[in-house]
């Protein structure tokens, strides 16, 4: 079920909020952890009995290893790490399998299509999988979260009560499908706490604003920036030129697209979880107001890039570290498997997560080596000697010019379904082609004027995390300055004018609901 | 990494259970959403679409709608005419009118949607079966009965057509909360249609940008592809079970109500068969290789149907001043010159171009000689504005 789907507004939700709110009144806590559950299996279902089965077989293993992992005492140390990498590999082979298996058959037969999206991809996988994979280790390590989240394990009802605990995190369905990819540190204290499952007013309030900002960022923005969109990029593809204005405004669309789309189901994931009680990790903070790789890549996916760097990026950067020290002894050198390994490998990971496709290979490599690159400039004397005879505001204009045009780039390149279509795209961005200005209409400037108005909400309004602020609409990963001049001052509040606002919000939503086109991140 | 956070507000409303609702905030949203409910529930109810059994058709307005698609399944299933063309966008420009005058009947509408899939065919040819007044019923035979039986278009509302109510709330819509209203005030409910003239300069665009293109790649080699045996003994027509098992259900089911049935095969250019697998997309990808299934899939046709009394196959792959002339196109698919579309529709009315068991090993065998030997782009008028 989409969160877009007017079943899942107008039915599923609804029931599921009322449900919750009577079973804690008059139930208990697990009763309602159940109902979640039961919940989350009707919401994914719809995607296929067979997916379902499969996530609630994933479910199962990772709960009995874990459990395992919990019962055997640290004296057995051998076999608990082999029973945590049985379960990673476990977890990472269903994901191998299910975005690799269609290319690495193709490709033995000779009949390569290095092309994403001909693989019939679980709807959710990578998410619940890393969330898993996550909290194996947690337990592992004898996270105290795990230990008091899934209780007492002793006798069936123990046994079932933990696993129904252990269930209803994981296939949550805020979260489920395309994340945020949540800790048990976050969701478990909630959980516990005396206000779990009542339906409140401040929840209510906070979490539908998020709801309809999130519902009008997808169905009203990025669905009307895919009709923009998806002409440019088929004619590219089919190796038709576009005039330049065509060409550009595609690929910033492109990328205003993504955003919108990607950050409106998170909003979305964060409103419904708020209202039955459950604060979710923010996965966007405005990324697209970065003024550098090192700055979007905290604001851009943050759940994902986090568990990237958690399980890849610092494991290899120790290695790396004690490799270089004990290793090399020429000191520029040390900084390679230090810093550049892990980067390169961790770009690396987070494209090809995407698919086996040549585009996101490039992609992956263009940002390692751009990170890369980042990195060692700020090490440079030079660097500090600008920015000590720089005012930060200047730094970060500039800084947000030189990104952006970079950035639409590479996702102009993610894109495309090939390379020769980025290289078709690109002859008609920098006017390569004969005759760049043919065919220049009203409508390519109409919907040039779309596109940049759209990047200019990103640009120069508040995201919903800052103007809810005061109201602590999500967890905040990492701390980000607040926009404090102009419309970014805007603060959100729950009164008749800011419900005005949020209805009319609504209203355009609905205009455009019956649409239902998929969310870009369920193929991923 | 916080901790779970405490929310400031929890001290300032403490609200819960229906108390709730008396927010300020929430009151404008709660009027919306029920608007909406009330409103979606009303066209259950009052079915201007004539879903349910308790509905009554629509009328549908002339010329067909590829943006209202979706919504005009059932009522183009049941629209009172003598020809309806159920086909996809490489048959949409042709007009009702060319219908009714070369075919000599008074009302004629055609109903093409946008890259329709088997599914969806399915879903409106039984709808057609059931309900549909017409004494003949075109069918474009495109390349996509090559694709699984079950593939369907994630636009295309099968959620009116299953038995589940439920899921019907995703009907609502402007427009059908529009129709809805129109019905109980006592209006005659007209899906509006749609004149393909509108269309045009988006055409024009895409055909002027074709032929540019073509104008730049005319001395390209074409890529070289494996040629079947003009002869293909060896197609298993139980690899397509859309085509020799379900397409004769739904065909018996149209014929048994007294219809007459003609399956049209949209004439693709010849480049098109040498320049399919640079498609990557899913559904291309799925019926690779192009020509072999092609060929393969209106041989299955051909022996399913092609001795039925009531049906008729049509193919004009051959006729090369149209398949083998790009300046037809507006793309490697799509035909765009309307004298073309006229000679289809007359030859269909005439009974020329007819594709049987008798003549299909020469069609395959021509088609195949063709397309081979389409080396290069044919000439063209570069300065043509149609």
């Amino acid at each position: 079920m989409l969160f877009t789907d007017p079943v899942y507004l107008f039915l599923f939700f609804p029931i599921v909020v009322i449900g919750v709110g009577l079973l804690r009144r008059y139930l208990g806590v697990e009763a309602v952890l159940t109902f979640l559950f039961v919940a989350s299996c009707i919401f994914y279902v719809g995607w296929g009995v067979d997916y379902l089965l499969m996530m609630l077989t994933s479910i199962v293993v990772n709960w009995v290893l874990s459990q395992i992992l919990l019962a055997l005492p640290d004296s057995r140390r051998g076999s608990r790490k082999w029973i945590f990498w049985l379960g990673i590999a476990f977890n990472i082979s269903a994901l191998v399998w299910f975005k690799y298996s269609f290319f690495i058959f193709n490709f033995s037969t000779g009949a390569a299509a290095l092309s994403a999206g001909t693989v019939a991809i679980p709807v959710g996988i990578s998410f619940y999988t890393f969330q898993q994979a996550v909290f194996l280790q947690d337990a592992y390590n004898r996270d105290t979260h795990v230990v008091g989240y899934l209780g007492n394990a002793n006798g069936a009802a123990g046994i079932s009560r933990g696993f129904v605990r252990y269930a209803a995190f994981i296939a949550f369905f805020p979260q489920l499908v395309i994340g945020p990819i949540v800790y048990l540190k976050e969701f478990a204290p909630q959980v516990r706490d005396a206000t779990f499952g009542r339906i409140r007013r401040d929840n209510l309030e906070i979490g539908l604003f998020l709801l309809v900002v999130g519902l009008f960022k997808k169905v009203v923005i990025a669905d009307n920036l895919a009709r923009i969109v998806d002409p440019g990029f088929q004619s590219a593809s089919a190796g038709a030129d576009l005039n330049v204005i065509e060409a550009w405004t595609s690929a910033f669309g492109y990328y205003g697209q993504l955003y919108f789309d990607f950050s409106g189901y998170s909003d979305m994931a964060l409103g419904a979880a708020r209202i039955l009680g459950i604060t979710l990790p923010i996965n966007f903070a405005s990324p697209l107001k970065a003024n550098s790789i090192a700055d979007f890549y905290k604001r851009w996916h943050i759940t994902l890039t986090r568990v990237i760097a958690r399980f890849m990026y610092t494991p290899i950067s120790i290695w790396g570290a004690r490799f270089a020290s004990t290793r090399i002894s020429w000191r520029p050198l040390r900084r390679f498997p230090l810093i550049w390994l892990p980067l390169l490998v961790n770009f690396e990971v987070i494209a090809l997560w995407h698919g086996a496709a040549s585009t996101f290979l490039l992609f992956g490599i263009i940002h390692g080596l751009w990170y890369i690159a980042e990195t060692e400039t700020r090490q440079t004397s030079a660097w500090r000697r600008w920015k000590s005879r720089t005012s930060e505001r200047t730094r970060n204009v500039l800084g947000r010019i030189l990104f952006t045009v970079p950035m639409v780039l590479c996702f102009a390149l993610f894109r495309s379904d090939g390379l020769s279509t980025m290289g078709t795209l690109m002859q008609s961005m920098f006017l390569l082609q004969e005759n760049p200005l043919a065919g220049i209409g009203m409508q390519a400037i109409l919907d040039a004027g779309l596109v940049f108005g759209a990047m200019a909400i990103c640009w120069f309004l508040p995201n919903v995390y800052e103007l809810t602020r005061n109201f602590k609409p999500g967890i905040f990963t990492w701390t980000y300055a607040d926009g404090n001049t102009g419309l970014a001052r805007l603060r959100w509040s729950p009164n008749l004018l800011w419900g005005v606002v949020t209805a009319g919000a609504a209203m355009a939503t609905l205009y455009y609901i019956g649409r239902l086109p998929p969310f870009l991140y369920l193929g991923f | 990494m916080n901790d779970v956070p405490d929310t400031p507000a929890t001290e300032q409303h403490v609200d819960t259970g229906l108390s709730v609702l008396r927010s300020m905030f929430v009151a404008p949203l709660i009027a919306v959403f029920g608007f909406f409910w009330i409103a979606t529930v009303a066209a259950i109810a009052v079915d201007p679409l004539d879903l349910y059994e308790w509905g009554t058709p629509p009328k549908l307005l002339p010329d067909y709608s590829v943006h209202k698609g979706r919504s005009m399944f059932s009522a183009a299933a049941r629209t009172d005419v003598d020809i309806l063309l159920i086909g996809s966008s490489t048959v949409a420009a042709i007009t009702s009118g060319q219908l009714e005058e070369e075919f000599g009947v008074d009302k004629a509408f055609n109903f093409s949607i946008t890259g329709p899939r088997p599914a969806d065919r399915r879903m409106i040819l039984a709808q057609v079966a059931e309900h549909s007044p017409a004494e003949r019923v075109i069918v474009s035979f495109d390349w996509s009965f090559a694709l699984p039986a079950d593939y369907a278009h994630p636009a295309v509302p099968t959620f009116m057509f299953d038995d589940n109510i439920f899921n019907d709330l995703r009907l609502a819509s402007p427009m059908v909360i529009g129709l809805t209203w129109q019905k109980m005030l006592g209006r005659p409910v007209g899906l509006s249609g749609w004149d393909y003239a509108s269309t045009m300069p988006g055409d024009r665009r895409r055909y002027r940008r074709f032929q540019e293109r073509m104008a730049r790649e005319a001395h390209r080699p074409l890529p070289e592809i494996e040629y079947p045996a003009p002869g293909a003994t060896d197609v298993s027509c139980s690899d397509y079970p859309l085509v020799s098992e379900i397409l004769p259900e739904l065909v018996d089911g149209l014929t048994s109500r007294g219809k007459a049935v003609d399956f049209i095969i949209p004439p693709y250019s010849l480049r098109l068969y040498r320049t399919w697998r640079s498609r990557t997309d899913e559904a291309a990808l799925k019926v690779r290789p192009f020509l072999a299934r092609q060929l393969a899939i209106r041989r299955c046709l051909v022996e399913a149907l092609g001795s039925h009394d009531k049906v008729r196959i049509f193919a004009f792959d051959n006729e090369t001043w149209i398949t083998g002339d790009l300046a037809n196109y507006r793309d490697e698919a799509h035909l765009h010159e309307p004298e073309v579309y006229s000679f289809m529709v007359s030859s269909m009315a005439e009974g020329r171009n007819r594709l049987t068991a008798d003549n299909f090993d020469e069609y395959a065998a021509t088609l195949i000689a063709n397309v081979a030997g389409s080396t290069q782009n044919p000439a063209h008028d570069e300065d043509s504005e149609r």
